[in-house]
């Protein structure tokens, strides 16, 4: 038996004393080590940024920043365990490639079972899976009515309403947002299906607009056009996307 | 629409009894062919006439004060009603049967004006007797919903408190609390089991006092309170002569959860609920406020299935005067719930 470096695990959980009875079980578990205990989401994602832990014990109901949210934010290098009251997020879970999903009340038999799975695991890193089976398809959740975006320790969370367009930049997307842009790793196509078809349209290759921030549509060519947005930004219209533009318009 | 309308099988029996009522004057009068012919369609006409009563009556309920107005206004409209059927008697009599030479028809005319204005007043009587018994059949059916969204309701506090987020929640804190602080533990299985229990049977009860209701949602919040920590801070602020007012059992409770669950659990430092009854006039007003992150935005999309309930058993049980209020201004969200301050019968 060679000697095991310790499982540098945090916690994360609204609740105070769901906290205490994971911390507790801890405690009296060989080769895990508490380095952190978070009461919130933000908390959480600062805490693995700046600690990279082995191992998150994540709640799921948490206030603004959920636990599926969180797992999106700092992606799936990280394993993590979900502990829940609810039964019926398990298949979202699994999709997320959570290691284990545990239920309240917890005991500390299942515990110590999932924690050896993340033992298991540890040497050969878990494939990542496409971003797309993060979170369920668009049909089942409706379109999104935030987006988040980590930077670095920090979330930053922008409500769709307060978008005003998304620029596709090589493996990244920028969200534009009241004269900022945030950058988060993610396909525009992505982007397009999350936002509600009705507000957001996507009038060319690199380019999502807010409907309500566009002021005109000025012919640029023979073939193109551009979008004056109401801050006075142009911005390149394609001829497909001049088409679902004027669609939009029409059935509005 | 008059109701003997909306149906043909009873408008065709109703002609069918005036056509009776007409055969009958004929004989009891001894009247000709010829006058018989003018007669019983006339005596038909009056009977559509004599249905006129079921607007009169509902524009003027027994019940409206000036006491005197509803019988005067019903003797005005038969008096001018039969006056005007005699005068149309009158009329066509005289043109399409003529009459015996020398003789009119005077007496007959008399006599039908006679007879039209007791049995116009009959009619009135029935109308009023009819919409009587509809009233209370309405009232029926109204006490039924009202009992029907009782079970809902405590269906539901049993159901939402036996989903995760409460009772596998509180069961994880007594796990938690049994090592670190077994006293506490035990506490929290005691407000559990009293809650638990609290809410059953309650629906059997058409109405509890507000101050059992109020022990109701302190045993609940005092649950809440064990899971929450320093997140969630309560403040009471009930007024002694509130507690005995009589109210449908399970009505605060949905609010107080509402105010949890939409409210302190969405807020990273969690904030203050507030409760207050007191007593408004004729009224008993109880308000619970909470904080909110912004406007409602996030909630307009699924409705409170909660505050609705509460909204339905308010109307099934009160009608106008009991109403659920809600509103807020971004910053704290505020239900309010008034309804008229009857005190529950003394039981010894």
């Amino acid at each position: 038996m060679s000697e095991e470096r310790a499982l540098r695990t945090i916690i994360v959980d609204d609740e105070p004393l769901a906290r205490q009875v994971l911390r507790e079980y801890l405690a009296g578990m060989p080769g895990v080590e508490l380095v952190a205990e978070c009461a919130n989401g933000f908390e959480a994602v600062k805490v693995v940024a700046e600690q990279s832990p082995d191992l998150v014990l994540l709640d799921i109901q948490m206030p603004k920043l959920d636990g599926f949210e969180v797992v999106e934010l700092i992606g799936r290098a990280t394993p993590v365990i979900f502990v829940t009251a609810y039964d019926e997020f398990a298949v979202r879970a699994f999709a997320v490639h959570a290691v284990d999903y545990l239920l309240k009340p917890v005991s500390a038999e299942r515990l110590g079972e999932a924690i050896a799975r993340v033992r298991l695991r540890a040497p050969g890193q878990p494939a990542l899976p496409p971003v797309s089976s993060l979170r369920p398809p668009v049909s089942e959740r409706g379109p999104a009515e935030r987006i988040l975006v980590r930077d670095g320790t920090r979330v930053h969370v922008i409500d769709v309403d307060a978008l005003d367009y998304v620029q596709a930049r090589d493996d990244y997307v920028g969200f534009h947002s009241a004269g900022q842009e945030y950058l988060k790793e993610q396909p525009l196509a992505e982007v397009e299906a999350e936002l509600d078809a009705r507000a957001f349209v996507r009038i060319h290759r690199s380019f999502i607009v807010n409907l309500t921030r566009i002021a005109r549509v000025e012919p640029l060519t023979r073939d193109s056009r551009v979008v004056i947005l109401k801050d006075g930004r142009r911005l390149p219209v394609s001829r497909s996307g001049y088409q679902r533009l004027t669609a939009l318009l029409d059935g509005a | 629409m008059h109701p003997l309308l909306a149906r043909r099988d009873l408008t065709l029996a109703y002609a069918v009894l005036w056509l009776v009522l007409g055969g009958a004057l004929v004989y009891l009068e001894r009247l000709g062919a010829a006058v018989a012919a003018v007669v019983v369609p006339l005596v038909l006409v009056f009977g559509f006439i004599c249905l006129t009563p079921w607007y009169l009556c509902q524009r003027f309920p027994l019940r409206s004060a000036p006491l005197w107005r509803p019988p005067l206004v019903q003797l005005l409209v038969a008096l001018i009603s039969a006056s005007l059927w005699a005068l149309l008697a009158h009329a066509l009599l005289l043109t399409l049967a003529s009459p015996p030479s020398g003789a009119s028809f005077v007496g007959l005319e008399s006599a039908m004006f006679g007879r039209a204005v007791p049995v116009f007043l009959l009619s009135s009587v029935l109308h009023y007797l009819a919409l009587a018994v509809d009233a209370s059949r309405v009232a029926e059916t109204r006490a039924a919903t009202a009992q029907s969204l009782a079970a809902q309701a405590e269906l539901r506090a049993l159901r939402a408190q036996l989903t995760p987020h409460f009772l596998f929640n509180s069961l994880n804190s007594i796990s938690a609390l049994t090592s670190a602080d077994p006293p506490a533990a035990r506490r929290m299985c005691l407000l559990l089991g009293d809650f638990l229990r609290g809410t059953l049977h309650l629906s059997s009860l058409e109405r509890i006092p507000l101050g059992q209701e109020l022990a109701l949602v302190d045993q609940f919040l005092a649950i809440e309170q064990v899971r929450f920590g320093e997140r969630l801070t309560l403040e009471r602020s009930i007024a002694p002569e509130a507690l005995s007012i009589a109210i449908p059992p399970l009505i605060v409770q949905p609010l107080a959860e509402n105010a949890l669950r939409h409210g302190v659990a969405q807020r990273l430092d969690g904030g203050t609920v507030s409760i207050e009854a007191r007593i408004d006039g004729a009224e008993l007003v109880v308000t619970i406020e909470n904080p909110v992150d912004g406007p409602p935005k996030a909630r307009s999309g699924r409705p409170a299935v909660g505050l609705d309930n509460v909204r339905r058993r308010l109307e099934a049980g009160y009608g106008r005067v009991g109403q659920l209020r809600v509103g807020g201004d971004g910053q704290r969200f505020r239900a309010e719930i008034r309804l008229p301050a009857i005190r529950v019968k003394e039981t010894p």
